[in-house]
């Protein structure tokens, strides 16, 4: 039986300070110890899905809630009485709208996960746009722009969400898809100048399959961050060289390298010179020896 | 029940739905992750505890209790309690005590029944009923137990073992609400620990287990009850607390306890619903200083003068007759909501330093207690009284259970040390020694 020197009470089993006074216990008391001797067992974490920290109160929405309903009750009236039909007020009508999913959607949904509501939001931000660009006139003049680009920032959000991050290949195949299909979309929009097959497609499956090969050795050499910048440094040279013989085909049509070069030759020889560093201990040493900070 | 005709569904020709006794109408609307409004009872028995046939015996005797079988609903002006077609289910005891409910409560039962080892604990939540009901259905669920696991727990006595009569169901406030009677004293804003709060759901259990014996000779020995005796060593710890953060007597706040009282002791009802209020024994420190020997006689003196039917009924008529006055019942429940937090923390939390409830001794039959080592009550906490003490005696053992939802330990500390001091052995258990990643927001999500 183990006591305390302070408080006087005597201590459970396995206790290495006073519960009480945090005194250290002298004599701690730990031989016998077995799970049915103790008290309470050891927590074992649930796993609970983060909840929405900005969701303000029900209350607020409420009051929010009239506090919307207001003007916008009160522009239909005008604009009704007015014309007998609904014309100018469908901008502050819509605009009241969103504006009230955003503030209380994500009261309405305590307990839900933000990427509902990150989803809920843009998704309403580009129907309310557009709505706004159908009413206006000739559809689409200029909607479309922003609303594809909301579609591509949800889905370079939503990715790692879905695949989580243990899975960074597909998160990284989803980005490069959703930006591909976007570039592909503003190609046609804006009069099909044919840019996107010979200049967009080829350079961003260049920029994705570098980083891709960064990103998987980085995970398999974990802590080693000369290996990492080596191959990070590696990987952009061919990326620029790559970029340059793209454009160079689009351009001129002609199979050639101009600027390219005088960066590689900055950059290959740098990634080398990490390479063998993190290879040779001895001039690791060395290095760290002569330039520690 | 006037009402009960209104509730009965008759194609099963079963209640179907109660209404929120007076009790329970507060604590839907004030539940959160600080306030979790529950309470909890343990048995530890001799033997592992076998959860397949823990779980026959809870959806056995569940059936008996059918206003336990509920969940929770909203209707425009009131909470009620729907009969719910699921069955509860076992679980293991492995995070913290005393959780909140889940937030979707429409779905869900307002108690849980947990295993661990050799021991078995119910958690309730103060809308279903308080700690008589509580431990009548622990009884039965553990007879029960006892029963299919091939032991002989003998004759049941009180515990039941069958389907409940429907008096077990009633809202005994209603029925024993006398009106009009003067209303009580409103009270004064009461002295209360301070300390920093742990991540919401982070519990710390303190117990402390004492000779039953040496406790009740103690006791005998000032000529008190050992409720009485307990209230005044928890007072007088408090008061040391509030002396040495504040100087100055006229700066100082009445130091009260909650000391709930079982009122079926007073009125004759055998409900397993709340049926329960509170008296406050209280001390004025801007007065000076108090003798333990002062502290006691007060606390006596208020135990005795206070916890009678015509002194009880006063709280009776306040609390009933602000849930039967008609500007309250038209008053859409939403409404209701937004005004329950506050009457909580005016009425109720700001008056008391603090709360302590006594079970009493808790007797079992031969046979069972053979079986049952030992009996656990734990308070719930919250933030404003951050210390519970929930006490229950066993066979030879006295147990108090402290539950605190901040780091620090003064007033477990200090009641214990001077139950040390007066030659009471005490022997201490704690369900976790605190760390510093009890402050870390990691920590809350994992609770």
């Amino acid at each position: 039986m183990a006591y305390c020197v302070r408080c006087g009470v005597e201590l459970q089993k396995g206790l290495k300070y006073c519960p009480l006074c945090n005194t250290e216990v002298i004599l701690p008391d730990e031989e016998g110890i077995d799970e049915g001797m103790r008290p309470f067992s050891d927590r074992i974490p649930r796993n609970v899905r983060p909840r929405v920290n900005l969701a303000p109160s029900r209350a607020f929405v409420f009051l929010a809630t009239f506090i919307i309903l207001i003007p916008l009750l009160i522009t239909l009236i005008i604009d009704f009485t007015a014309n007998r039909t609904i014309t100018w007020s469908f901008y502050p009508i819509t605009s009241l709208v969103l504006l009230w999913i955003l503030i209380a959607y994500p009261s309405l949904l305590k307990g839900h996960t933000p990427f509902q509501v990150i989803t809920m939001d843009i998704l309403s931000i580009a129907v309310f746009l557009l709505s706004l660009d159908l009413y206006s006139g000739s559809f689409p003049q200029w909607s479309q722009y922003p609303a594809l680009a909301l579609l591509l920032l949800w889905i370079y959000i939503a990715a790692p969400f879905i695949f989580t991050w243990k899975r960074i290949c597909l998160v990284i195949i989803s980005w490069f898809s959703g930006t591909a299909a976007f570039l592909y979309a503003l190609d046609k929009f804006t009069g099909g100048r044919e840019w996107f097959f010979p200049l967009g497609l080829p350079i961003l499956f260049l920029s994705g399959f570098a980083v891709m090969i960064v990103l998987l050795q980085a995970k398999a050499s974990k802590n080693k961050p000369l290996l990492t910048g080596g191959t990070a440094t590696f990987a952009f040279s061919v990326l620029i060289l790559g970029i340059d013989i793209v454009c160079n085909l689009y351009v001129k049509g002609s199979f050639a390298v101009t600027w390219s070069p005088i960066l590689a030759a900055v950059f290959i020889p740098a990634s080398i010179f990490m390479f063998i560093t993190e290879y040779r201990p001895e001039l690791k040493a060395y290095l760290i020896k002569k330039f520690h900070l | 029940m006037a009402e009960s005709s209104k509730n009965i569904n008759t194609s099963t020709n079963k209640q179907d739905w109660y209404r929120l006794d007076n009790a329970a109408l507060i604590y839907p609307s004030i539940q959160s992750d600080r306030i979790t409004t529950m309470f909890r009872l343990s048995m530890t028995l001799k033997e592992k505890v076998d959860p397949k046939i823990l779980q026959a015996s809870l959806e056995e005797v569940i059936k008996w209790f059918p206003f336990y079988r509920v969940r929770l609903k909203k209707g425009f002006f009131w909470y009620y309690l729907e009969h719910n077609p699921a069955l509860p289910r076992v679980e293991r005891d492995v995070r913290y005590p005393m959780g909140r409910l889940h937030p979707n409560l429409g779905t869900r039962f307002l108690f849980r029944v947990r295993y661990w080892q050799s021991r078995i604990a119910v958690e309730f939540c103060h809308v279903l009923t308080d700690g008589t009901g509580g431990m009548t259905f622990l009884k039965a669920l553990v007879y029960d137990y006892l029963k299919r696991k091939g032991k002989d727990p003998g004759d049941p006595g009180d515990i039941p073992v069958g389907v409940l009569p429907e008096e077990a169901a009633e809202d005994a406030y209603n029925r024993f609400y006398k009106n009009p009677l003067p209303l009580p004293d409103k009270g004064n804003k009461a002295f209360h620990v301070k300390g920093k709060l742990l991540l919401p759901g982070a519990i710390m259990i303190t117990t402390g287990i004492i000779p039953l014996e040496a406790i009740i000779k103690a006791a005998k020995s000032y000529n008190v009850s050992l409720t009485a005796f307990l209230v005044a060593v928890y007072i007088d710890a408090l008061q040391e607390i509030q002396d040495s953060l504040v100087e100055q007597n006229p700066k100082k706040r009445p130091i009260a306890l909650q000391v709930p009282v079982n009122m079926r002791s007073i009125y004759p009802s055998k409900t397993l619903r709340n049926f329960s209020l509170f008296v406050m024994p209280e001390i004025d420190p801007r007065l000076g200083k108090y003798s333990f020997e002062e502290i006691l006689q007060i606390v006596k003196e208020t135990l005795v003068t206070e916890t009678n039917e015509k002194a009880i009924s006063k709280s009776l008529a306040r609390n009933v007759g602000g849930q039967r006055n008609w500007i309250v019942r038209v008053l859409p429940l939403v409404f209701k909501k937004l005004l329950m937090p506050f009457l909580y923390t005016r009425m109720g939390e700001n008056l008391c330093s603090g709360t302590l409830s006594n079970l009493g001794l808790v007797k079992l039959p031969e046979g069972m207690a053979e079986e049952v080592e030992r009996i656990d009550f734990i308070l719930g906490t919250n933030p404003i009284n951050k210390t519970g003490c929930g006490v229950c005696g066993y066979h030879d053992k006295l147990v108090i259970n402290f539950a605190g939802n901040t780091g620090e330990k003064s007033v477990e500390r200090l009641f214990f040390t001077r139950l040390i001091k007066m030659g009471i052995p005490v022997k201490i258990e704690v369900n976790e020694e605190i760390k510093n990643e009890h402050l870390s927001l990691k920590y809350r999500r994992d609770n």
